[in-house]
This record gives C-alpha cells, structure tokens and sequence, in this order.
C-alpha cells in the first residue's frame, strides 16, 4: 500500500494496493490528520488503484469520515473499483459518505460546491 | 676419543721433554710387550731405582710411547729403567699424561722420559717428531675449528629451523583458527538448512534432535508442506562426515526440497535424486534416507526407504512398537546410477501413534567393552517410553543412550525425529467436514498468514476455472474469515492458531476456519446497513461474507465458519 498526497486548494490522499494491513491504516490516519491540522477542509481519498480493501480498512473510512465532518470538512471516496467498490455499497459507506466515480463527477462535484 | 688438555699442552711446549735422547714407541699391547713393571731395579750403573719398567723389544724411529695406563696416576712423575736390548739401561723419569677414551675414563698414558743423568734431554728425534705431532694437533685444531664452525653454523641452523619452526607453528595456528572458523560458518549453514521452527501442522506434532559429534556432519532432515497438503518428513545420512559430507548433504537437501514439491511418490523422488546426485557426484560418498508423505486428515504415510535404519512406530493403542521397512538401495552412489530400485509401502496410523525417525549414529554408539547401542534397545526405550510426549520421548531415548555409552565419546552425530499422529476425526468434526471431503488443512497464528493461504485457495479455484469476479469476492470473504478468526477469535494471540480447511472442486469451493476463541453469536450481529450503524467503524466483514457467498454456516458454540461457493450460481444476494 502507497499513499501519495497532494495538497491543492483540496487535499487528495491517492492509495495503491492493499488496504487491509495495520501499518497502512496508521499512515494513511496520519495523512488525513497532517490535512486537517494544515486546514485543509475537503479531503478526497482517491481508491481507484486500490485493489482490495478489508471491512476493518472500511471502518477506517467511516472513523476518518467523521473526524473530517467533526472538522467541518468533507472526505469523499473517489473512483472506488471492482471489489472494492462493491463493498463499499455492500456494507452502507455509500449511504453516509459521497462517492465520486469519474473524473468528470468531481470536476463538477468541486466547481459547484466552490 | 679425544686427547686430554694436558697432552696437548705438553706436546705444544716442547721445553718440558726436550733435550732426551730418547725413541718414544707407540706402544700398543697388540704390538708390544714389556717385561713389566718392577717393583725396584738395579741399573747397571748401580743406580738403584724402584718401579722400573723394561721394554723387552727394540725401539723404533719416530715412535711415540704409549703405555697402557693401569694402576699409575696420571700425571705422577714416576722412575722407570728403560733399556733397549743390547744396550745398557738407562733411568729416566716420566711424565705420565692420560688418554681419555670417549667414554670418559683414562684409557692409556702418554709417557714422557727424561735422562736423569745426564740432564741433557735434546732430541732431535723427538723434536721432529714433536714437529710432527704439532702438525697433527694444528690440523687437529683445525678440525676443531671447523667442527667448532660447524657447530655456529649448526647452532644458526637451529636458531634459523626454530624461528622458522615457530612462524610455521603460528600459521599453522592461523590456518587452524580460519579452519575453526570455516567450520562455524559451514556449521551455521547446515543449521540454517534444517528446518528452524519446525512446522505447525494442525493434526501431527513434531520434535527433533540434532546431537553433533563434530562441527558438521552428514546428517539432514527437512518437513515439508507438499503442494496437497499432505506432509513430506525426510531424513537422510550422508556417509563420512565433515565438510564434504555436509556439502553433499547441503546439494541433496536442496534436490529432495526440489521433487518433493513436484513429485508425491517417495520411491519416485529417490529415483530422481539419485540420479541427479550420481550424475555430479565424483567422490565415493552417497546417502542414506527416508521420505514418508503423510496425508494429516487419512493418517496415511506412503514411504521409501534408501538403505537407512528403520524408523521405529509405536503404536499407542497396542503399546507395541513395529518398524518401516520398504527396502530400497542408497543414493548417490555412481555405481548404482542405473540399478537402483527403491520400494514403496502404506503405513496407516491411528490417533496418538509416534512415529521415531533417526540417523545410525544413535544406535552405532558404542559403550566402553565396544557394543553398539543398536536397535534392539532403541526399540525397548521407544516402547518404554512411547506414551510420554514427544519432547520427553526423545530426551528418555538420549538419556537411555548416554547410560549405555558409559560416558564413551559419540563417533558420529545423530539426528532424531519424532511424529505424533492427531485425531483426525476430532479435527473433521469440529470443522464440519468429513473424512471422505479429504479437505486440505492449514493454520494461521497471525494476520500475516493469511495471504499465503488465501493464494492457495484462489489458485485452486483459477485451476478449476472459476470465474475471476468470484475468485475475487472469495478473497475478501477468506480475509474477512481469518481476519475475525485472529483478530476477535483469538485476540491477536499468536500462540493461539486458526484452522482453515478447504476443499476446491470443479463445482463448488467449501472453507471453513475455526479459532481457538469462545465464540460469538452470528445471529446477534447488528446489521450495519441500519441507520444507527452506517458511522460505526465495524460490523461489516460478516455481513460482506453472507452476501458473497452461497452458504455460510456456524456452529453452536460460534467459533467456526463454514461457506460454500457453487461454480456458475449466480449470487442472490448481490448484482
């Protein structure tokens, strides 16, 4: 697992591989964290090069997504894929936390919300 | 012999003899005789002499006179009457001077005789001869020189031999410890091909021994994890010991790993090592071993053994013990390249069984009147001591050797490796599989297990053609399983193991785990698609397992998991 950050006027957080391991749960909590205390108010966890995410890596996003929200910030998962994308919807993430599944989608997500 | 230091002085100083108008003879008793020593003497002079010597012959030019020395102190000037025949006697007085023989006592004197008479001692005869012994003394000196040379020389030689001597010593002793340390290292590394931990098999225990009698020896054995999850036990001796023995030990090691996980016939894999080996092999060494494939669940081991010792069984209903023949040549050995022939037999075990593999340098040890330990005593250790533990078992059979041996050094290391047989049908049950499933078994400790087993699986059901969206939901229910089996079952506890069975087949895929935990109530789990759930930050993994796949099941005391996944169903409960 890899997470690389970008800070723009949003912060992105992109995860590759595996979300299942402890390891990777600490650092990417960790990168959400430097976010937040940077100001950054919406944060977009971009998972459309993670292949396999765990219901533990699930019930991470939901911890971050309140953390963010107690910020008064907005997470919002983008481009989840094949099984990923699956749990996701099957577990309810989709029915609390905004899904972007395009490029185009958050492009226009970002502009109307700016 | 050599002459003593007063001869040489008086000869180098002729002051003190000269002036004699004397013929000195080499006086030998095999040459001369004397008329012998006299108490006391008249001279014809009427000179009255006491111990008066007459020499009975007539004298010659140039001789020196010897005298043996008998009960006269040397050095003692004594009055002698010293005729020649025909002629009047003279008296004279002599010097008498020893002849050291080489064994340190005085074996002649050396007379020298001055005219009391006349007082005129000069001589020309005798100078020259004097000359002539000087000559022979100078050169004799000489000689000493060179010998006195020879002797420097010899001591520098020593000196020289000595230094070089103890520079050798020290390299020696620098080769000796990079030996030593070699022998570390090629210690280490036959270590190190052992197995380390030995493996964790849910239905068998393990334990070993390793007794080395010296820094390396040809001694192996390896447990492997055959690709059907059945379990390869090998031991093998290498004939000789040391480093070539470990080095051919370290090759076939690495060869048998190589069959075995190719190949599940013993008899086969020995014809192939055997092979390999004799083909690259130069030297006259070849082996000895034993391969037994034991599948966990059946409790059946197919064996082959290559001229080594039998391993011993102890069957643990019966109390009795029994041995594994399957007779077979060694490997190895060029001259057997192409005959070898190796047999192979079926053991069927029952629950609590102990199988001991062993090395012959266990029985081969020797007490003081020089009898081996041998097999006969192996066995009663082994039927005394059967029902112990393993680890027990194996220190009983050490303890029992060492009293045979009578403190009598081993002659060569040996190798023990002992097998507990499981109860397989406690295991089936509890897993909810049955003897005939014939499911394959594996175990997790740790979160860090899981991949490999998942792999295992998802290969399996790739090689059935199991379409890749379904191979893909199998892997999030196989970790969301092990996941909760470690993590909530076991509590992260390592010591603790999780048991995962699965049988792959064309039609459908079957796993269970089950964890050493207490259990939980599936059917109290909240539903995490409720609204007073969606923020929690757990809850789903379950919930994602029930909707993948086609059958999920518990048992009552909710520690085990069991789902099936039907080839082509299409699932019900998801798109």
């Amino acid at each position: 697992m890899n997470i690389v950050q970008e800070s723009e006027s949003h912060g992105t957080i992109q995860m590759i591989g595996q979300f299942w391991e402890r390891k990777d749960f600490v650092l990417f909590h960790e990168q959400v964290q430097a976010l937040l205390e940077k100001g950054v108010v919406r944060i977009i966890v971009d998972l459309s090069r993670v292949t396999f995410i765990s219901s533990q890596g699930l019930g991470l996003l939901v911890k971050v997504f309140s953390e963010v929200k107690e910020n008064k910030g907005e997470l919002l998962l983008f481009k989840p894929t094949g099984c990923v994308g699956e749990v996701i919807e099957i577990s309810g993430l989709d029915l609390s936390m905004k899904i972007i599944s395009s490029d185009k989608e958050l492009a226009s997500y970002t502009a109307q919300e700016e | 012999m050599h002459f003593a230091p007063e001869l040489v002085h008086a000869i180098s100083n002729p002051a003190c003899i000269v002036g004699f108008d004397l013929t000195i003879l080499q006086a030998n008793d095999s040459f001369y005789t004397f008329a012998g020593l006299k108490k006391s003497a008249v001279c014809e002079n009427g000179l009255h002499l006491d111990n008066c010597l007459v020499l009975n012959h007539p004298w010659q030019d140039d001789d020196l006179i010897l005298l043996p020395f008998r009960k006269k102190k040397p050095g003692l000037q004594n009055n002698v009457i010293i005729r020649n025949p025909g002629q009047s006697a003279i008296s004279a007085s002599i010097q008498s001077i020893p002849l050291i023989g080489e064994s340190g006592t005085v074996e002649k004197a050396l007379l020298i005789i001055r005219d009391r008479e006349s007082g005129n001692y000069k001589s020309e005869q005798i100078l020259k001869l004097i000359d002539r012994q000087e000559e022979k003394l100078k050169q004799l000196d000489e000689s000493s020189e060179e010998v006195s040379l020879s002797t420097n020389q010899l001591q520098m030689l020593i000196t020289k031999q000595h230094k070089q001597l103890i520079e050798a010593n020290q390299t020696l002793q620098q080769v000796k410890e990079e030996m030593n340390e070699e022998l570390d290292m090629a210690m280490n590394v036959q270590t190190s091909l052992m197995p380390n931990e030995l493996p964790d098999f849910t239905n068998i225990t393990i334990s070993s021994i390793y007794i080395p009698a010296g820094k390396v020896g040809g001694d192996f054995y390896d447990i492997i994890n055959t690709q059907t999850q059945k379990i390869a036990i090998l031991i093998f001796d290498v004939s000789g010991h040391g480093v070539p023995a470990a080095l051919i030990g370290a090759t076939a090691k690495m060869l048998f790993a190589h069959y075995i996980e190719t190949l599940e016939s013993p008899a086969t894999i020995f014809s192939e090592v055997n092979l390999k080996l004799c083909s690259f092999l130069k030297t006259d060494h070849y082996l000895t071993a034993f391969l037994g494939i034991l599948d966990p669940i059946q409790n059946k081991m197919v064996y082959s053994r290559a001229g080594h010792v039998k391993p011993i069984v102890y069957h643990a209903k019966q109390k009795k013990v029994s041995t594994l023949d399957a007779r077979g040549s060694f490997i190895g050995h060029s001259a057997l390249a192409q005959i070898a022939e190796y047999r192979e037999d079926t053991i069927q075990f029952a629950p609590d069984d102990k199988i001991l593999f062993y090395t012959d340098g266990l029985t081969e040890g020797n007490n003081r009147n020089n009898e081996l330990y041998g097999k006969d005593r192996l066995m009663k250790a082994v039927k005394k001591f059967g029902e112990l533990p393993l680890r027990e078992v194996l220190n009983k059979i050490i303890e029992d050797q060492n009293r045979f041996r009578q403190e009598v050094e081993l002659r060569d290391d040996f190798t023990m490796l002992c097998i507990q047989i499981g109860d397989s049908e406690h295991l089936l049950k509890e897993s909810g599989f049955t003897k005939e499933d014939a499911p394959n078994i594996l175990i997790i400790h740790k979160l860090s297990d899981i991949e490999k087993v998942c792999s295992l699986i998802l290969k399996a059901m790739d090689n059935f053609g199991f379409p890749d969206k379904d191979i893909k939901r199998m892997k999030v229910c196989i970790f969301e399983m092990a996941i909760n089996a470690v993590v909530h079952g076991n509590r992260n506890n390592s010591n603790k193991k999780a048991l995962i069975l699965y049988k792959v087949l064309p039609h459908m895929v079957t796993i269970s785990v089950v964890d050493d935990g207490d259990g939980y109530d599936h059917a109290a789990l909240p539903n995490p698609l409720d609204n007073e759930n969606l923020l929690k930050d757990h809850g789903r993994g379950v919930y994602i397992v029930k909707t993948y796949m086609d059958e999920v099941h518990f048992n009552k005391k909710g520690n085990r998991i069991l789902v099936k996944k039907f080839h082509g169903k299409s699932n019900t409960k998801w798109k």
